[in-house]
């Protein structure tokens, strides 16, 4: 049986005292030990950013690659490899601004990745510049007379490009997390957790207190299959932000769809003494 | 005996379509083949040719002159007359040409209204001169024939080429007799290969079973090779919304497991830069193949230069080695990009293909592959033991190799200074043990690099250098030179980075040296001024997006003397 145990390691976090990572990381452990898998079977795979230290804090396999192309590594070794459950993890500057073509590409692509976003609406790392996220108006030692850009809507646009499955849970909410990192694991298809999560450092709008005056959850009467009504509810922000499941759509997956790994999975598949008269024939 | 047969008209009027058959049917006839294809960077219109270099004795270039025409359009006629040799051939219509005066070498050859008449489409007429040009150099029409049944999958397509096919090959016939004739010689086994199926043909031998790639000319050619045998032999090809991610992706492909590629041109090298310098530092094996064109920026897109080389050798950020090969030819570039998968893997570093549109875009004969040389060497550790360390420092500076998924292991890297768990550290004396471990990896890859081939007398008089596709024209040139009696080497290099050197050392004494490129800057001769001190002060070079021939070296060479 694998327990937290498993997944503990020596790594000591670098993150701020009362950071919403922590909570992250705690949840993820447990999703992983909840849904039985072993470290070795997991592969985490991550850009830059404080959010993106976050798989060198517990035992798994693990990419820590460039800022904003986590994704791309995450699908590459999936495509290749899809024995393993990959997830990529960063933050909202990582994957929404840098590896925003990424972001949308691969919606469209639907490799049965995992991509589990550190929304904190700012930058963290490089201490306190407006992320896509941002809030307009919100006041940064860059963005010295507030954001004029309005915030990107992951959500909304994930609905736009009828994403498998979109997601928004709360760092605050240790149950709920956990809960939608499950669903987004065992989901077939490539699944979209946008975790909302107060900085303690560099955002002092979008605080604990915050989040937690305007979350609530999406109830069972709310069906995340009509698109429409997904859509509507992207659109909720102010007063209050829905967390739960906002979307999900059977849809086949890229590895469903390419007969190259129907047999089994690439890295698996021999190399060696395979006959290549045929195309020598093609030269003639 | 040697005969040059060009072939020209605009994009959309099926050049590439017959002179690939064409091709296939002078090797068939038993003639030694070269076909370089010059293009512009457009879809219809314009003027593209082919030329069909044909001779009973081995060759290795393109070259100047023109034998035959087979002009498609008037446009042909009017640039490219001048170049026709005394007893040269024009196939044309005068439907198309009516201002063409006439002279017996002019032959009007009705191609559109044949080909509507019997084919029931204009596009066809390339078909009808592929069929006169047959009856006028006396060829075996069946060969023809069996050629078209075999590119055509489609039956009904495949009869109307062939029936327009033989009405230009009667028309043609109708023409009376000419001094120029290639007679069916033989059948034999030679192969006729471009570069972009010599290096594509090389990676499915490797293994190499993800290419991820964003299309750009000429590396895509490499990339649809790929997708058109990726049914048969289970390769994934993936078209990434960028260069960005087509080399993440293909690292995340190596890191899974699979022996993984990416293609591109300059440009998209260019954005792959970052994603180059990742695989130094996670020690991830990668092979990236880079077809030059013309730059600066979007530059010639269709044409030729070797304007990459230093760029290459010195791009991405921080100091991490890698391996850079730049194929002479066609039979090379198959054997050096399985040597490039080998090498990536054994030393966990990206390896380099770096040829160009000549080379990628021109076919060559050879007299074959021979496959049982191959070998497969994915150096992974077998044995793992319970205390593994993707990152382990060991005095060859390579660390035992794992893929991720065994039970009881952890595989780990970082973008960030790691430590050799591959966890991310700030430790500065981990930091400069990992550096030197990273290099050492770098030393050893120099006992791999393959000394450059030399061709001449033990110490001439001038020696010629040169590297990749300008192969060819230089060894005709040189091989020219030899008959004329004048004392001439040549020394060309195919591994450049790391340089090898050995070979270079036999030549100190020689007085004069002459590197010859595809570039303006002579690149070449600045990686060897910085890699062994050695000054060259004669440089051949050409950088107007067109390849080199043998006589143009030959004329510039004796200039230098």
């Amino acid at each position: 049986m694998v327990t937290l145990e498993d997944y503990n390691n020596n790594q000591t976090p670098a993150w701020c005292p009362g950071c919403g990572d922590f909570s992250i990381l705690k949840c993820l452990k447990q999703a992983l030990v909840d849904l039985g898998l072993s470290p070795h079977q997991v592969l985490i795979v991550s850009g830059i950013g404080q959010a993106a230290k976050t798989p060198h804090y517990l035992r798994c396999n693990v990419f820590n690659g460039l800022h904003g192309r986590d994704i791309p590594v995450a699908v590459g070794a999936k495509i290749a490899n899809s024995d393993l459950v990959v997830i990529a993890e960063s933050g909202d500057g990582d994957i929404y601004g840098e590896g925003g073509n990424h972001f949308i590409h691969n919606i469209r692509r639907n490799v049965n990745i995992k991509v589990f976003i550190h929304n904190n609406q700012v930058y963290g790392l490089t201490k306190g510049q407006a992320s896509p996220t941002s809030e307009l108006g919100m006041v940064t030692r860059v963005q010295v007379n507030g954001v004029i850009n309005p915030p990107f809507n992951p959500i909304a646009v994930a609905i736009a490009l009828d994403a498998s499955f979109v997601a928004r849970s709360f760092s605050g909410d240790q149950e709920h997390l956990i809960e939608m990192m499950k669903s987004a694991i065992t989901h077939n298809g490539f699944a979209i957790l946008d975790i909302l999560q107060p900085c303690v450092s560099f955002n002092r709008i979008n605080t604990f207190q915050w989040y937690k005056e305007r979350i609530y959850k999406l109830d069972e009467e709310y069906s995340p299959t009509d698109r429409v009504s997904a859509f509507q509810k992207s659109l909720e922000w102010g007063d209050k932000i829905p967390i739960g499941v906002i979307y999900k759509k059977i849809r086949p997956t890229y590895e469903e769809q390419l007969p190259q790994l129907k047999e089994m999975p690439l890295y698996r598949q021999s190399i060696e003494d395979i006959d290549y008269s045929p195309i020598l024939k093609e030269f003639r | 005996m040697e005969i040059k047969i060009m072939i020209g008209g605009e994009a959309g009027q099926g050049i590439q379509t017959i002179a690939g058959v064409m091709s296939r049917f002078f090797l068939r006839s038993g003639y030694f083949v070269f076909t370089e294809q010059s293009y512009q960077s457009r879809i219809r219109g314009g003027h593209n040719f082919t030329q069909i270099r044909i001779s009973t004795d081995p060759i290795y270039s393109s070259e100047e002159g023109i034998d035959i025409l087979v002009a498609l359009n008037e446009e042909t006629i009017a640039l490219h007359r001048g170049e026709i040799s005394k007893d040269g051939i024009v196939i044309y219509d005068k439907e198309y040409a009516k201002s063409v005066v006439d002279a017996d070498n002019f032959l009007d050859i009705p191609l559109q209204r044949l080909a509507i008449e019997r084919a029931q489409n204009r596009i066809a007429s390339n078909f009808v001169a592929c069929g006169a040009l047959v009856a006028i150099l006396d060829g075996d029409s069946s060969i023809l024939e069996e050629l078209i049944n075999e590119d055509f999958s489609n039956v009904e397509i495949a009869q109307k080429n062939i029936r327009a096919a033989k009405a230009g090959y009667e028309a043609g016939r109708s023409k009376g007799d000419f001094k120029i004739k290639t007679p069916f010689i033989s059948r034999n086994s030679r192969l006729l290969l471009d570069g972009g199926q010599a290096v594509g043909f090389g990676a499915i031998v490797a293994g190499c079973r993800f290419l991820s790639a964003y299309p750009m000319t000429p590396g895509s050619a490499v990339m649809n090779y790929l997708a058109s045998h990726s049914n048969a032999y289970n390769i994934v090809v993936e078209q990434a919304e960028d260069e960005i991610a087509a080399i993440n992706m293909a690292l995340g492909a190596s890191f899974g497991g699979v022996r993984s590629m990416v293609t591109t041109s300059g440009g998209g090298f260019a954005l792959m830069v970052e994603g180059l310098s990742l695989a130094g530092m996670t020690e991830t094996p990668l092979v990236i193949h880079i077809g030059q064109r013309p730059g600066p920026a979007t530059g010639l897109p269709t044409r030729t230069e070797q304007g990459e080389l230093l760029f290459v050798i010195n791009a991405g950020h921080g100091e991490f080695p890698r391996y850079v090969v730049t194929p002479r030819n066609v039979e090379d570039a198959f054997y050096k990009t399985i040597k490039a998968f080998n090498i990536a893997e054994r030393y966990q570093i990206p390896s380099i293909i770096l040829t160009d549109q000549y080379l990628i875009d021109s076919m060559l004969t050879i007299e074959g592959l021979d496959l049982s040389k191959i070998t497969i060497e994915r150096s992974l550790l077998e044995d793992v033991p319970r205390d593994y360390k993707r990152h382990l420092i060991t005095d060859s500076g390579i660390s035992p190799r794992v893929l991720p998924g065994k039970e009881g292991v952890l595989v780990i890297t970082d973008s960030d200074e790691h430590d050799e768990e591959g966890h991310i550290t700030e430790d500065l004396d981990i930091r400069k043990r990992m550096v030197e471990k990273r290099l050492r990896k770098g030393h050893s890859l120099v006992n791999d690099v393959e000394e450059p081939i030399y061709i001449g007398k033990d110490s001439p008089e001038v020696l010629l250098i040169g590297w990749g596709s300008t192969y060819g024209a230089l060894r005709e040139a040189v091989e020219t030179l030899t008959k004329e009696d004048i004392d001439v080497g040549l020394l060309h290099f195919s591994d450049v980075y790391p340089l090898p050197q050995e070979k270079l050392a036999e030549f100190k004494r020689v007085k004069k040296m002459i590197t010859i490129e595809n570039n303006a800057t002579g690149q070449f001769a600045q990686l060897l001024r910085r890699e062994t001190g050695i000054e060259i002060k004669d440089m051949v070079l050409k950088y107007n997006g067109r390849p080199f021939t043998p006589s143009e070296i030959l004329k510039e060479v004796k200039s230098l003397w």
